[in-house]
């Protein structure tokens, strides 16, 4: 895994878990981001990831993100994901119309 | 049966006791034999057989008939037949239970399981001395005849003489086991470095030699005498121990007392526990425990105790105190050197760290490395798994980690910022100046619940402290600890001194960060903001710094136009470092770009370049290498002035380097002749200009260096330029903090935009990314809007992925790529020559890849067959409509 493509960096803001993702998210770092996301989100409920400065984000990017949602949304929390529209990240969320996804601008 | 088959029979029984008795080794075995003999011979229906122990009690080591009534033990007071006999030493006998009823006192539960007939009870008598006492009850009321009393008389005085014999060979086996035992504890305690150890050893001991049920060894601590850690712990009482490693000193319990007292402590039932020492019986009867024995030490001025507890309640017989006695004298002397032992080191390791990490810091220039030293000379000592060294921005809110460090599993749980109000370990220590602690997970959920939260179960125990300088807070550091631990008041010192001089070290490094940002900028500021753009001329140009290590390197490049549309390439490399040598590199880049209008040839420029320097002063020493090239032509002009020779690596991948037209350096020598020469670039030929720094490593003669730049340059020749660049410093320059400023500048001399873009890669997905950055490379050299580009590449980025997850199955295997413009479309392929047979229809990746590929081009269409699959995907940029 080439760690200069994606930079995973976690903050807590007023009890939310705060991720930013920064750089390219392909087959060849899912597994390592799926990894460090699951490390920085450990046990919250509610988590935000911000998709602002990733620069390229495919099928695989995306999955991890389902699955995230999913794991929160089963604890009673929930994930939002910030990725306005003209932000790449933004533009291939919006095109595929992820329901499960909350997406926000900011 | 008549006296004389009587006399005859109790003969034959008496014979058989003796044999019996003769083949008996223990107590036990001996009671069974007097019992089952004495039964019949006295027409008995119950026996009982006790022996004395402490002078003042019946142990009753067999009795028959009574079922579960019987008492184990029997105090000598009470008013029972059988204890009076002991007392008088005569033989008692009663004729039937209202006789009995009327002399003694017994639990009507005895009598009821007694025979109603006649009771003979008889003293076991040594010389006079009673060593027990034995009875039995018979259903028939008939006073014994001559012959039985003699029988049970006889009986008596067998038994006393073989409970003799098998308690003194007891004795002695016992006191066998614990002189040997004693021995081991001493060649054990010997051996033994630490308190830890020496109470080890004493531990295991004791539960051997007395076969107690656990051992425990407390003592207290050297700052707090009212804590008592457990150094050891075996048996029944261990798990406990492990849950409560420390014990209070002042509580109620049988060990707190005997510490406290300093007297020996032995409770040798269930009821006298309860009565006195409420506290231990909750936690004994939650373990099985039933009696303890508790003996007191000193360590120097620490006191502790060794405690064995049994799971039988009984009472700890002369020897075993004594020898209890012995082990707990034992143990305080081995546990006395080994405590002095400790110190030596603690406080020898200390001294150690401080002067290893006092050097470490001498020599560390930025707030990174400060932090990590301060980590891991602190996470090492204290053993603990992981840590932070955080500091504070300026309106004091927020505090920033700098360094991270430790390799256990928390490690990655430290956030990389967070809230000075925070209910975090290292927030609490910034808020309060002072350091904080948790020794346990409860008092982390306690004190510290935002750590707690973020840790999970990881953290057992934390510790944090300020970070200041001159009274001035400015950070804190943060450790945890995989295990429960509390941070002694030696290593609290060692850490707050330890703290000193990370912060002190940090504000050394911040200063000079910030100069060495200033001569960075500096530097930045004078290399060119923007490269020479040409329709027909790829150019691309990487500067690297030197290194974090703080230096500013001299290197320098610059390309621009002339007007007669030549493309000016320059590189240089100024000897110095720091803010003097940038401001000298940047006067000479200027300079060279006035020249290079004014003078017509590369030759004239370097001449002029010298003078300018040796009237400018400033600079030492300097190498410089321009070239001029003519796209129309392709003829490429350059002048080199002490700089490594240009690389040429043309269209097959074949490198050739241009060797002539060197010089010297310039300012070396006023004598400067410059040196001039010509070659001609083909299209597709790639051209490198480049520093010192690219090629040199110390200790290396230079031709090797020039050979690993050859061979990269003609491995990555397809690549982007800009990507080229990257590629070659990455690779050849692997360690930034080691090495020199290092510049390229690189051109090609044929059209991007001209060519389809076709590339070629392993089906490996660390591939993928670099073969999208040449996908979006050769869009962008289109003038795709940007759009449109990530649309193409994230299209072409799933197809790709499909193929190097799904076509080969973990062989080795190729993937092809190509865009090609066709009238007004963009027609992209990839191909592979693999069998996607095993592809579940269900992963939910590809599915959505497929979505994500139709949506975003006007066309997809897979073409499969026995050698490969081909996906080709159309795209209309300007007119694809909504977006």
């Amino acid at each position: 895994v080439n760690e200069h493509d994606v930079h995973v960096s976690a903050a807590e803001v007023d009890g939310v878990t705060s991720v930013t993702i920064a750089g390219e998210i392909d087959l060849g770092n899912a597994q390592s981001v799926q990894e460090q996301l699951d490390l920085v989100t450990g046990d919250a409920d509610v988590a935000v990831v911000d998709l602002r400065q990733v620069t390229y984000i495919d099928s695989r990017g995306i999955r991890l993100l389902v699955d995230l949602s999913r794991r929160l949304r089963s604890r009673g929390g929930g994930l939002s994901v910030i990725a306005p529209k003209d932000t790449v990240a933004g533009g291939v969320l919006r095109l595929m119309h992820i329901e499960e996804l909350e997406l926000r601008d900011a | 049966m008549s006296a004389a088959d009587v006399a005859t029979d109790h003969a034959t029984r008496l014979q058989e006791v003796t044999a019996g008795l003769a083949a008996a080794a223990t107590t036990a075995e001996i009671a069974d034999v007097i019992i089952n003999h004495g039964i019949p011979a006295l027409a008995a229906r119950t026996g009982i057989l006790g022996v004395l122990e402490r002078s003042d009690e019946l142990r009753f080591i067999r009795s028959v008939g009574y079922g579960e009534v019987f008492p184990e033990r029997l105090s000598l007071d009470e008013p029972w037949p059988i204890a009076a006999a002991v007392r008088t030493k005569q033989l008692i006998e009663l004729r039937d239970l209202p006789e009995r009823r009327a002399a003694y006192a017994v639990p009507e539960a005895v009598w009821e399981a007694s025979a109603p007939g006649t009771l003979v009870a008889v003293p076991l008598l040594v010389a006079d001395r009673a060593v027990g006492a034995l009875g039995f009850t018979r259903e028939e009321s008939r006073p014994l005849s001559p012959d039985e009393r003699r029988l049970v008389e006889t009986l008596a005085r067998q038994a006393a003489l073989a409970l003799e014999r098998a308690s003194l060979f007891e004795a002695d086996r016992r006191a066998r086991i614990q002189a040997e035992g004693l021995q081991r504890v001493a060649s054990a305690v010997a051996r033994a470095a630490t308190m830890g150890e020496v109470a080890e050893a004493v531990a295991s001991e004791a539960l051997t030699v007395l076969d107690a049920a656990g051992v425990t060894v407390v003592v207290a601590r050297a700052d707090d005498g009212w804590t008592g850690d457990v150094l050891a712990s075996r048996g029944l009482v261990a798990a406990y121990a492990n849950s409560e490693p420390q014990v209070s000193l002042e509580s109620s319990t049988v060990t707190a007392e005997a510490i406290r007292s300093l007297q020996p402590l032995f409770v040798e039932s269930e009821q006298q526990l309860e009565a006195g020492w409420p506290a231990s019986a909750r936690v004994a009867h939650d373990v099985g425990v039933r009696a303890i024995a508790c003996l007191p030490f000193e360590v120097g001025k620490r006191r502790g105790a060794l405690s064995v507890v049994l799971s039988e309640a009984r009472p700890f017989l002369t020897e075993e105190r004594t020898f209890l006695e012995l082990l707990a004298r034992s143990c305080e002397q081995g546990l006395l050197r080994a405590s002095l032992y400790e110190a030596e080191q603690a406080a020898r390791s200390r001294s150690d760290i401080l002067h290893a990490l006092a050097a470490t810091l001498s020599g560390s220039v930025a707030v990174a490395e400060v932090g990590s030293a301060f980590l891991d000379h602190a996470l090492d000592h204290l053993s603990a798994g992981s840590g932070s060294v955080l500091l504070v921005d300026e309106d004091e809110t927020t505090l920033t980690s700098v360094a991270v460090g430790g390799s256990g599993a928390t490690r990655s749980r430290w956030l990389s910022s967070l809230s000075v109000t925070g209910d975090y370990v290292a927030a609490a220590a910034f808020r309060r100046g002072k350091a904080v602690a948790a020794s346990t997970r409860a008092q982390i959920e306690a004190d510290f619940p935002a750590t707690a939260d973020r840790f999970g179960t990881l953290a057992q125990a934390a510790y944090a402290g300020p970070l200041i300088v001159g009274g001035k807070k400015i950070g804190a550091y943060g450790l945890v600890f995989e295990r429960p631990r509390d941070v002694s008041r030696g290593d609290a010192q060692l850490l707050a001194t330890m703290a000193d001089l990370c912060a002190q070290a940090i504000e050394r490094a911040r200063l000079y960060e910030s100069e060495h940002h200033i001569a960075q900028r500096l530097q930045h500021a004078m290399l060119p903001t923007a490269l020479v753009q040409h329709p027909d001329v790829e150019i691309a140009a990487t500067y690297r710094a030197g290194t974090e290590a703080m230096e500013v390197g001299g290197d320098w490049y610059d390309t621009f136009t002339l007007p007669n549309g030549s493309i000016g390439l320059a590189v240089g490399d100024v000897v110095g470092h720091g803010i003097e040598a940038a401001a000298a590199m940047g006067r000479l880049r200027s300079a060279l770009a006035a020249y290079a209008l004014e003078e017509t040839t590369p030759a004239e420029v370097m001449a002029r370049l010298n003078r300018f320097g040796q009237s400018a002063g400033g600079v030492d020493f300097a190498t410089a290498c321009y070239a001029l090239f003519d796209p129309a032509s392709g003829g490429l002009t350059y002048s080199s002035a002490g700089h490594p020779p240009l690389l040429v690596v043309d269209g097959n991948g074949e490198g050739r380097w241009l060797e002539v037209g060197r010089a010297q350096p310039l300012y070396g020598d006023a004598a400067f002749e410059p040196a001039e020469a010509q070659a001609t670039l083909e299209p597709e030929d790639l051209l490198l200009l480049y520093s010192d720094g690219l090629i040199e490593r110390r200790g290396e003669h230079i031709d090797l260096g020039l050979a690993r730049l050859e061979a990269a340059a003609r491995a990555l020749r397809d690549l982007p330029l800009d990507e080229l660049c990257a590629r070659l410093v990455d690779d050849l320059c692997p360690m930034p903090e080691q090495g020199d400023d290092v510049v390229i500048v690189a051109l090609r001399a044929s059209p991007v935009a001209g060519r389809p873009f076709r590339r070629i890669f392993p089906a490996s997905s660390a591939e993928l990314r670099s073969v999208r950055a040449a996908a979006r490379h050769w869009l962008d050299a289109r003038s795709i809007g940007s759009r449109d580009r990530d649309d193409i590449v994230l299209a072409l980025g799933e197809a790709c992925a499909n193929a190097v997850e799904h076509a080969y199955e973990d062989k080795p295997g190729d993937v092809e790529v190509g865009i090609a413009s066709i009238d007004e479309e963009l027609v992209l392929h990839v191909r592979d020559f693999g069998s996607w047979r095993s592809v579940p229809n269900t992963d939910p990746d590809r599915g959505r890849g497929y979505l994500i590929m139709r949506a975003l081009s006007s066309g997809v269409e897979v073409e499969s067959g026995p050698r490969g699959t081909t996906v080709t995907m159309r795209f209309r940029p300007e007119q694809r409509a909504g977006r």
